[in-house]
């Protein structure tokens, strides 16, 4: 939600992921060959430092965009040419999709040209790309950024002069504050120091916050999906056993969804059956997570000749013992504690899981290149608006350090490239679900729970917050919130914070309470006074003992 | 000092007695923790979720529905084992380069005490901390881990002692005699040094079982199995601390102190057994 | 003197030059690698990432970054932080500060109370207060950091005093008084938690010391031509007793710009304990040696000061 409110876009995505709103182009014109777009831009929008938004500035975004060091190239990678004609009308041209919109107008942040092309000449080298500090930063949409210590915090400034009048902000300020904790966070919340915490509450805090009167506890449908990824590839040095369906269709088998997610999660999740998660615009209903039914997976073990060995652990016909190392991340202790109940369920049909947790850089070094793991408990965050989640399975994949599964099918390739070339939006939906039934069947996946948005904040002290949209009121995708949000005193300073952790993917705002002075109790007076008189008069005792 | 001359000593010293009964105590949970825990520690319990302290559960519950008295009593079989071999690990590395450098002398007493110096210079939480992601988190990883960082305070001990054993006469009538150096220190330096060694030993099993449970609750190292640390780490990383759940959080920690300073206990005793002036405590980084 | 003095140099050095050696090893050792990590771009091509490689010197052999490393140490170039993209020295020297301005006030209390109490103890030895101060020190001694500071964040929770950081953010100060007030505040609950366990271990190893002196012939001389117990400690004992305690002071202050890892984890105090723990998971390899260096620098630094120090107190020393 930071970046969303501090630079605009081409369009926005509406609170249902539809890309339909204007932005900085309030006209646009998509052709019926779904392989070019034309954008009309306002001309009155401008950057922070008085520059007129252009469409230079367009094509140049889109230029830095399609650079290989940006987290943005697979959304532009379509894209055959974009052009800019006179200084408000920019043309693009691209592979034939339904999903420009989707993926690239209404994903690439509009950046200027006259500043960033100082520090990177050429939009398509990385390693220009990877020195541009960004900061001060010279933005045009609605917040503008005016304070920021690395790590620390980012400070917020409504841009008054917003060109677009109805979607200037209510509140003056707003900080977002990184903890790296939510013992933290919430502890800060609770004291009222901040207004808001997401975007991830533990469980417990949640329903401990649900007692304080002033707090409100949000949680819906949420941006993350937990899974245990399995070694599948043709090519690894994992358990070969895994590379058996009915080993993977077992071991689905014999995990208890609806148990596991009320232990890990309690009420804020929901089991998983296909990869997209509930709430999200492609996501299928009518995938329903697997049966735990430790009966039938032993069943499916033994008619495939897993034969049950003297110490509890089934061996492959050629020899092969079910022992498995089941590595989770450490930086997330409730899927650790997931991990321990699953091996225990493991264990009960024969097959043995060894629980290790290690930071994500390690595993990430584990899986790629190599492949040397058996199974991986990770998660992923995306966004809802598109189905690109799915790209994860992609063959190609499998080098760039995206697929931890090495999942390798060649229908699935095809209709995945179908897919993004689809005539229109229903058959794009249908190629989702179908990949989706894909992947439930075949299983490099065994996907765990959809984890709901847990957010929480003071809504005495605050009106207007949008709750309507997955993700909740300050995930990365709700621009509405910041917008909307309406102190209810007249109290100018609005502060968020947000925890930080070393995932890319979990950032959360917190909204932190009006602006105060900071109290200056008597209790700190004396205690510091104590401090220093002890300091001294010890130190003049110390040195007259000195002979 | 005949072994029953120490035990009279050792009786004498109240400090002693109190850390040796704790030890015992500490001894008889671990050992008969399966018959002591009133529940399956991994058992898990849906419908009992964070209970406080009740007849049921005396300790209460934590978010898993686990009963957090049992996993407290299982706890410590991890806790002290860990203590008790990384402490091996070191005493055995510690005393042999203690001995080596200290009765050697010259060019290599000069570049083991600056390997040693190295250990001692570095931050040891934050030294555990790299050297457990070099490495996989098996509890074998940690006690190595540990001892890593333990050895080079017993070498440096080890070794004062040795210098000053080095200088005593029956040691160079030894060397007059023709004595090999490895007969030498096995035969006196060695024993000579062990009693310093006990009372150290004790001291380094203490500073032990503080360092697991410190790097397990950062998360750094084994966090599967049951032991105090790791219970604290999943107190605070389920956000059970903010929330005031405070049973979860006293159990573990309490058991912390009370092992520690019944190890301190009979570590100090033990010192002053050995070694009635009382040369020098141990300092350990606990920050 | 001076021999003694060129000598402990000479080893000083000897172990900043280990120290700079292993501390290469021990990173490079780190598996995953951060070019993974920070640029997790799916379509990064090989080529792209040889450039990145290139750019943060990690494509060269082993033994070329070594020579490298050696030559920024020794121009004082720290490198530039892989995380922040700025200078090490931007990222660690702020820490840093944040640390010693929670250390240094906590060791000195717990320095001045330990050693007060420490002293009480000895001169009342064997009597209650003995045993009392004593038995406080060793459960002292045994607390575990991280435990002490979550008691503490649960007992302040209601009360409102801070529990996390090193400032109120966000918040505009009308003047400097303000600011330290507010930072005071959150400075409270880490600094009575250090305080704590670290005096427990100085009380102790105090009244060690003067319990020995008090074996000493000339303790016994005094005593038997009949000075006081008290005017024995005031005058001979606590001085001689003070040796040992200068050096283990100098030593403490000399680790305070290391962190306090479990403290400022627990109250995310912005310090370099957690600065370095964070980088770990970052793989930020030149944060990482960076602090390592000065760390090892500074504390092998006021080892040679406090060894200086007691020969200067203590000619015995030397001649050992």
């Amino acid at each position: 939600m930071s970046t969303l409110d501090v630079y605009d876009y081409l369009i926005r995505y509406n609170s249902t992921f539809a890309p339909v709103v204007p932005d900085l182009a309030y006209k646009w014109y998509v052709y019926p060959n779904n392989s070019a777009a034309v954008f009309y831009l306002v001309k009155n929008a401008t950057w922070s430092d008085g520059y007129p938004v252009t469409a230079q500035d367009v094509v140049y975004s889109f230029e830095v965009a399609n650079n290989s060091a940006s987290t943005y190239e697979p959304n532009v990678a379509g894209i055959t040419s974009v052009q800019a004609i006179g200084n408000y009308t920019v043309v693009f041209h691209y592979k034939p999709t339904l999903l420009f919109l989707a993926e690239a107008a209404a994903v690439i942040p509009i950046v200027p040209k006259h500043v960033w092309e100082k520090y990177v000449p050429n939009p398509s080298n990385a390693t220009q790309l990877t020195n541009y500090q960004d900061y001060p930063v010279v933005s045009s949409g609605p917040f503008e950024v005016t304070n920021y210590v690395q790590g620390q915090y980012i400070e917020l400034t409504a841009n008054t002069h917003y060109f677009y009048k109805s979607r200037i902000p209510h509140v003056q300020h707003i900080i977002i504050q990184f903890f790296k904790d939510t013992n933290s966070m919430v502890a800060a919340l609770e004291a009222g120091q901040i207004d808001a915490a997401a975007p991830y509450i533990t469980p417990v805090q949640a329903e401990a916050l649900k007692s304080y009167p002033d707090i409100t506890v949000f949680n819906g449908p949420g941006l993350q999906i937990w899974y245990i990824g399995i070694n599948v590839n043709p090519n690894g040095h994992g358990n070969p056993t895994l590379r058996d369906l009915r080993v993977r269709e077992a071991l689905a088998h014999a995990i208890n969804y609806t148990e596991l997610t009320q232990l890990i999660w309690g009420n804020f999740a929901t089991p998983a059956a296909g990869l997209i998660p509930k709430g999200w615009k492609y996501y299928d209903p009518n995938l329903k997570p697997y049966t735990f039914n430790l009966t039938l997976a032993n069943q499916i073990l033994n008619e495939a000749g897993y034969k049950m060995g003297a110490n509890g652990v089934r061996v492959s016909p050629n020899g092969t013992p079910l022992s498995y190392t089941l590595y989770v991340v450490s930086n997330a202790p409730e899927e650790v504690e997931a991990a321990n109940i699953i091996a225990n369920w493991w264990s009960q049909i024969g097959v043995q899981a060894k629980v290790e947790a290690v930071d994500a850089g390690t595993l990430a070094s584990i899986i790629w290149p190599n492949f040397t793991q058996d199974f991986d408990l990770w998660d992923w965050f995306s966004s809802p608006a598109v189905p690109t989640l799915l790209s994860v399975f992609l063959s190609n994949q499998t080098e760039t350090g995206t697929s931890d599964s090495g999942f390798q099918n060649k229908t699935y390739d095809r209709l995945y490239s179908e897919m993004m070339y689809a005539p229109n939006l229903s058959a794009v939906k249908e190629y989702a679900w179908e990949l989706q039934s894909i992947l439930y069947h075949e299983l490099p996946y065994i996907n765990l729970y959809y984890v709901d948005s847990i957010e929480a904040y003071n809504d005495k002290l605050f009106t207007n917050v949008f709750t309507n949209m997955t993700g909740g009121p300050f995930s990365d995708i709700n621009w509405y919130t910041f917008l909307q949000i309406q102190p209810v005193q007249s109290t100018s300073v609005v502060t968020t914070t947000q925890t930080s952790s070393t995932q890319t993917s979990s950032m959360t705002s917190s909204v932190s309470s009006s602006a105060v002075s900071v109290q200056t109790s008597p209790t700190m007076y004396i205690v510091v006074g104590a401090v220093v008189v002890i300091i001294v008069v010890a130190a003049i005792v110390l040195l007259a003992r000195r002979r | 000092m005949s072994a029953r001359a120490v035990w009279k000593t050792y009786t004498s010293n109240k400090k002693g007695v109190v850390g040796l009964a704790i030890l015992v105590f500490l001894a008889i949970i671990a050992i008969f923790a399966p018959y002591i825990a009133p529940y399956n520690p991994n058992a898990i319990d849906p419908n009992a979720i964070l209970q406080p302290p009740s007849p049921k559960h005396i300790f209460g519950t934590n978010e898993l529905g686990q009963d957090i008295f049992s996993l407290v009593i299982w706890g410590s079989r991890i806790s002290l084992l860990v203590g008790f071999l990384a402490t091996a690990v070191a005493m055995v590395v510690g005393t042999l380069v203690g001995i080596a450098a200290g009765y050697t002398g010259g060019l290599v007493d000069e570049a083991l005490m600056r390997v040693t110096d190295f250990f001692l210079v570095v931050p040891a939480v934050v030294l555990a901390i790299v050297v457990a992601a070099v490495l996989s988190s098996s509890l074998l990883n940690v006690i190595l881990i540990i001892g890593l960082l333990s050895w080079p305070s017993t070498a440096r001990v080890v070794r004062s002692q040795t210098l000053v054993i080095k200088q005593l006469p029956f040691v160079e009538a030894s060397k007059a005699a023709g004595a090999s150096s490895f007969y030498i220190m096995r035969r006196h330096i060695f024993p000579n040094v062990m009693p310093l060694v006990y009372a150290n030993t004790a001291l380094t099993i203490a500073n032990a079982i503080f360092t697991q449970a410190a790097l397990v609750f950062l998360g750094v190292g084994d966090v599967r199995d049951i032991s105090w640390g790791q219970i604290l780490h999943f107190a605070y990383s389920s956000g059970a601390i903010t929330a005031g759940y405070y049973w979860y959080a006293i159990p573990p920690g309490a058991m912390i102190v009370v092992a520690v300073l019944g190890f301190a206990l009979t570590g100090y005793a033990l010192d002053e057994v050995f070694n009635p002036k009382l040369k020098e405590g141990v300092v350990f980084a606990s920050t | 003197m001076g021999r003694y003095v060129a000598k402990r140099a000479a080893t000083s050095l000897i172990t900043f030059v280990a120290t700079v050696v292993l501390t290469f090893i021990l990173f490079r050792l780190l598996p995953g690698d951060p070019i993974t990590l920070l640029f997790r771009s799916p379509l990064l091509t090989p080529s792209e990432i040889n450039a990145l490689n290139a750019q943060f010197g990690l494509n060269k052999p082993l033994y070329v970054q070594f020579l490298i490393y050696i030559k920024n140490v020794f121009e004082g170039n720290w490198g530039i932080s892989f995380y922040y993209r700025a200078p090490v020295s931007q990222v660690l020297f702020p820490a840093m500060l944040n640390s010693v301005i929670l250390l240094l006030p906590s060791t000195i209390l717990a320095v001045v109370i330990g050693v007060g109490l420490g002293i009480l103890a000895g001169w009342k030895r064997n009597t209650m207060t003995d045993v009392g101060i004593l038995s406080f020190s060793l459960v002292l001694y045994a607390l575990p950091t991280f435990w002490l500071g979550i008691l503490l964040i649960m007992l302040a929770i209601k009360t409102g005093i801070p529990v996390s950081g090193m400032v109120s953010i966000g918040v505009t100060f009308s003047n400097p008084w303000q600011y330290i007030i507010n930072v005071l505040k959150h400075l409270f609950l880490p600094m009575i938690t250090l305080t704590l366990v670290t005096l427990g271990q100085f009380s102790i190893i105090m009244r060690n010391t003067i319990l020995n002196e008090l074996t000493e012939d000339y303790a016994l001389a005094a005593y038997s031509k009949g000075m006081s117990d008290r005017r024995l400690l005031i005058k001979h004992i606590v001085p001689n007793a003070l040796l040992p305690t200068v050096t283990i002071i100098a030593i403490s202050i000399g680790t305070v710009v290391a962190g306090a890892v479990l403290t400022e984890t627990v109250f995310s105090w912005p310090g370099v304990g957690t600065l370095i723990y964070d980088s770990i998971a970052r793989r930020d390899y030149p944060v990482l040696q960076g602090a390592f260096l000065i760390i090892a620098l500074v504390v092998i630094l006021s080892n040679f000061v406090a060894d200086v120090i007691y020969a200067f107190l203590d000619p015995r020393v030397k001649y050992s």
